[in-house]
């Protein structure tokens, strides 16, 4: 057995808990059945989703995003890192195990849902219990993939960011499982008509696939691992891929490839910047990276790099496919005719922006680094546009917002600018923050 | 380091660069460690003693050099060494809820022990930590001391060849820590590998075999005690009145090494024959030093620490 899921059992299960879970949901759905007029049913299915949504997403979210940080405040994380068991097992048993009473208390929940649900085929009902399994699962292994993420850049997970994850995350989650569970309308996914509960099936399940890789690829770099962000590449494709679906058309094949090329470049620069905002930035790792490149160590240099430069990479990719596809004759609408006209000076921002992530990571107190570089860039894409905007200067309006202009070398260039400016105050950062290194290390030699 | 008794180096340690933001914790480290050996890491407090553990036992990736651990690369396979390596952080942490031998049942587990051994472990570790009366008692129900024995137990469940033991006596009265002296010993007689990190020098004389001092994140002695204790002997003479030609006539006898003097006294290494060191005794006296008081210098553990320590301070000035 899985010792980090023996574990867990111990912990979570005992006799009252194993009576007491049955017993209150036994009352919850008695007070149902009462309030339907003393009948089973559709209303007392519904009962049981909403109540499986609160114990299996809601509770066992929190508790799986609890179990790696309790381990660091119990100071038992070491016990864990020093064992033998492999990221897998850790991550399964981890993931399963923490929320080992939850699942008792979903399954409870989801045998009330099959016996009163409105669908007759054994079918449609299998995919619906599977569908909301998988919604589970993704929530579960979304919140141990937060406190992980945490864990990686030694920050406190705060109890009010597991909310704010859990609050958008259920945004989310609610109309799209809405839909499913209403059954209502069709979905057209690369030219195929789905039907909700078909697609939720593929999507859920995608999402809650990719959230336990997520979970155990963490877990493999915060046990020292080293691994290299090939996952992330694939994910970006993923991604990538599921997003085209929608605007995918095979009978315009010209605009269709330009179009295919955008969605990609727009999934790629958002995973840019979550790579970026998310993975750690301190000199250290940097330190790491340029002493394998130094001293060519090309497999060391590859599990060093930064994930953001995998999904830029294939933004970069996709800027070329964009302009190799392109026809202006062909571009007859406006947005098409922005994309072609802008996407290099995008690109380009989305470099400038890391680049400003990068100089407050490198900064002597970077504990707010992610914050300030969010300010600054919601100010260079919001607040600056909007005064220029205001007092009626479109110059200073295209300097700070270089994709208003209507002209594509010159709004490359102004990107180009803002790219050159912020890598160069970030390397100079970078320097000094070495220069600082080596001078205490001189001054620690010479006490 | 004497290697004139062909030892085997079960952990070598080349070049290690490890960094935190803003500042160096270990430059450029090298060393060796014995197999069976029980090493004192010993520094000041910020020497980076305990990075320097967590950086062997897997725990911190360093900047730049290698750990080989029983010729496994550490950084390569974190967790193939984790099964030849046992680990105690100074701030260690159990599962309260968990009994004594929950406790030792997952650590056995999670270190691949076989399921048909984790009885016969359990209970061997147990014996050996003298905790078989407390086997079905909740950890947060034990004292510190107790705690404090679970936590080696679970380092040590799964028989590795290397225990990493940080600041593993602090926190305890005076027989816990005494007997904490007797199971290092008894490990170190199975044949495990010791290295222990600790502030209370008097407690890793009873037991260590080797010294290793760190100071700012560098190594300025690895010193094997026993070899030192068993060949040469610390002397230490007092004079009856303080003479300027002490220094000139010690330095001038080729055999007296590590030598410290003051106006009226002088320590220093020399041959641990009896013989010998009637020969010394003689020559001095006739070399004309008034010498009321000549013989062996007891010097602990701590007063080779402090005396290292200065000499490195003397040798930067």
């Amino acid at each position: 057995m899985n010792p980090e899921l023996l574990r867990h059992v111990w912990l979570e299960i005992n006799p009252h808990r194993l009576v007491a879970m049955p017993v209150v949901l036994a009352l919850i759905f008695f007070m149902a059945y009462s309030m339907n007029d003393y009948h089973f049913g559709i209303p007392l299915a519904h009962t049981a989703l909403w109540i499986f949504g609160a114990i299996g997403l809601l509770w066992g979210a929190r508790i799986a995003s609890d179990a790696v940080a309790e381990e660091l405040r119990d100071k038992t994380w070491d016990t864990q890192m020093m064992s033998a068991m492999e990221p897998w097992s850790m991550s399964w048993g981890k993931l399963f195990g923490s929320t080992v009473y939850t699942w008792y208390g979903s399954v409870l929940c989801l045998l009330v849902f099959a016996f009163n649900s409105e669908y007759s085929n054994y079918g449609t009902l299998s995919k619906s219990l599977v569908i909301a399994l998988c919604t589970a699962i993704f929530c579960q292994a979304f919140g141990m993939l937060i406190s992980l993420l945490a864990l990686r850049n030694r920050v406190a997970l705060r109890s009010s960011i597991t909310l704010l994850a859990q609050f958008l995350g259920l945004m989310y989650l609610f109309p799209f499982l809405t839909r499913i569970f209403g059954g209502k309308g069709r979905v057209d996914w690369f030219g195929i008509d789905y039907s909700w509960i078909d697609f939720g099936l593929i999507s859920i399940g995608l999402a809650a696939a990719w959230a336990v890789t997520g979970v155990y690829r963490l877990m493999t770099v915060t046990l020292q691992i080293r691994s290299t962000p090939v996952a992330w590449l694939v994910f970006a494709v993923v991604v990538a891929f599921y997003c085209i679906g929608f605007v995918f058309n095979e009978n315009e094949v010209r605009p269709q490839r330009t179009i295919i090329s955008t969605v990609a470049f727009a999934v790629f620069c958002g995973l840019s910047y979550i790579a970026a905002f998310t993975d750690r930035r301190d000199p250290i790792e940097l330190r790491r990276l340029i002493y394998a490149v130094r001293s060519k160590n090309w497999k060391r240099a590859l599990e060093q790099v930064p994930y953001w430069t995998a999904s830029y990479l294939l933004a970069i990719i996709a800027v070329i496919f964009i302009l190799l596809t392109s026809n202006t004759e062909l571009s007859t609408t406006t947005i098409q005719k922005f994309v072609l006209g802008q996407c290099i000076p995008a690109l380009l921002l989305v470099a400038r922006d890391i680049g400003i992530l990068y100089y407050f990571s490198l900064a002597p107190n970077p504990k707010r680094a992610a914050s300030a570089a969010f300010f600054y860039i919601a100010c260079l894409y919001g607040l600056l546009p909007l005064l220029f905007t205001a007092i009626d200067l479109p110059l200073g309006r295209i300097a700070v917002l270089p994709v208003m202009a209507n002209n594509l070398v010159g709004s490359t260039i102004i990107a180009l600018i803002h790219v050159v400016g912020i890598w160069f105050i970030v390397i100079r950062r970078w320097q000094r923050t070495s220069r600082d290194l080596t001078t205490s290390h001189l001054a620690d030699q010479s006490d | 380091m004497n290697n004139e008794e062909n030892p085997i180096t079960i952990i070598r340690v080349e070049n290690l660069i490890f960094d935190y933001p803003g500042k160096r914790a270990l430059h450029d480290v090298s060393f060796s460690i014995e197999q069976g050996s029980i090493t004192a890491l010993v520094g000041p407090n910020g020497a980076g003693k305990t990075t320097l553990l967590r950086c062997i036992a897997a725990l911190e990736q360093p900047i730049s050099g290698n750990i080989l651990v029983d010729k496994l690369n550490v950084q390569e396979h974190p967790r193939l060494c984790h099964r030849r390596l046992g680990y105690l952080s100074d701030f260690f942490g159990l599962y309260d809820q968990l009994t004594v031998a929950q406790c030792f049942r997952f650590v056995g587990m999670a270190n691949d022990l076989p399921v048909h051994k984790l009885d016969s472990a359990i209970a061997d570790t147990a014996r050996c930590l003298d905790l078989e009366d407390r086997l079905a008692t909740p950890t947060g129900k034990l004292s510190r001391g107790l705690r404090q024995r679970v936590a080696i137990g679970q380092a040590i469940i799964h028989s590795p060849k290397i225990v990493i033991l940080d600041e593993p006596a602090s926190g305890l009265d005076p027989e816990a820590r005494h007997s904490l002296a007797n199971l290092f010993t008894r490990l170190q007689s199975r044949g495990m590998t010791l290295i222990v990190s600790s502030h209370i020098l008097a407690e890793l004389e009873a037991y260590s075999t080797n010294m290793l001092i760190l100071r700012d994140g560098r190594i300025v002695e690895h010193r094997h005690l026993e070899n030192h204790q068993r060949d040469k002997s610390r002397i230490r003479l007092m004079l009856s009145a303080a003479d300027p030609s002490l220094v000139s006539v010690l330095t001038s006898i080729p055999d007296i090494t590590e030598l410290h003097c003051e106006e009226n006294s002088a320590t220093f290494l020399f041959d641990a024959d009896k013989s010998m060191q009637y020969g010394l005794l003689k020559s001095l006296i006739e070399k004309g030093l008034a010498i009321y008081e000549f013989g062996n210098d007891k010097q602990n553990l701590q007063d080779a620490y402090l005396a290292t320590l200065n000499t490195v301070k003397e040798n930067q000035v």
